[in-house]
């Protein structure tokens, strides 16, 4: 769960630049008619300006442990006794550099965070595809957000996920 | 051998008559966008219910889940790439 001292930490770690970005339950609560329990907190980063190792090190610091770093630094799993666990997942793919880019800052009282845009969490949750994404999709369809509908009609083609949404998208209509 | 269970028109519409009721009660929280404090704010009062708080969640499940999620993109990306690549021939 992200709390005062959790953002302090991670705009501490990650500051004001465009390279990081909440993702999963957390960002998906920012958009949901109602928040939804959810226990790990999940950032998406570049690794342009850094290793995962930095950002173990700095956690560690902290006072987080390492729970899992699989090899090629691609994830990066750590627990604190207070905050719960944090997954630190690197952008790999054109689309997560796409959704880094246009993340939108995000408040918690004056510490400047950064999110993903709706229409990114949409698409992460077509993609991850479990139940609770769909309902994810569903909850957050249910308060008619305003999309930027050209980009994510590009998404969810290329994604080829487009069926998935409007599945979802027609059982909200008829709710 | 029992009889094989089947579900009544009348079951139907009892969960039917539920789930309409739970879709008419106002939001329990404050409308989205939110802000991050909002969203702690909600999950306090709903961690507050939970017994015992779940503080962590399950290491080898979420490593998991993670490794599933980027296996999907990877694969995704890859098709993408080629569809490109042929498009570009």
């Amino acid at each position: 769960m992200i709390d005062e001292s959790l953002a302090a930490q991670l705009q501490a770690l990650f500051g004001d630049g465009m390279d990081w970005a909440v993702v999963g339950g957390n960002a998906a609560n920012l958009y949901r008619r109602d928040a939804r329990a959810t226990v790990d907190t999940d950032v998406l980063i570049s690794l342009d300006r850094r290793t995962m190792q930095d950002v173990s090190e700095f956690l560690a610091h902290q006072g987080w442990a390492v729970r899992s770093m699989p090899e090629g630094g691609w994830l990066l799993r750590v627990a604190h006794p207070h905050h719960g666990s944090l997954d630190v997942i690197a952008s790999e793919t054109d689309y997560q550099q796409a959704a880094l880019a246009r993340a939108k800052v995000t408040m918690f009282g004056d510490i400047p965070l950064r999110a993903l845009a709706v229409e990114d969490v949409l698409i992460h949750k077509l993609i991850a595809d479990r139940y609770k994404d769909e309902a994810d999709v569903h909850d957050i369809l249910r308060t008619e957000p305003a999309l930027d509908e050209a980009y994510l009609g590009k998404w969810l083609d290329e994604w080829g996920v487009r069926e998935r949404y409007e599945r979802i998208a027609a059982r909200v209509r008829t709710d | 051998m029992g009889r094989p269970m089947a579900v009544s028109e009348r079951d139907r519409s009892y969960f039917r008559k539920i789930g309409e009721w739970k879709a008419s009660l106002p939001a329990d929280s404050p409308p989205p966008p939110r802000t991050f404090d909002q969203v702690y704010e909600v999950m306090v009062r709903i961690q507050r219910g939970l017994s015992p708080a779940p503080s962590h969640g399950d290491d080898a499940a979420a490593v998991m889940r993670l490794t599933d999620f980027r296996e999907r993109l990877l694969r995704l990306e890859a098709r993408r790439s080629d569809r490109r690549n042929a498009n570009s021939r």
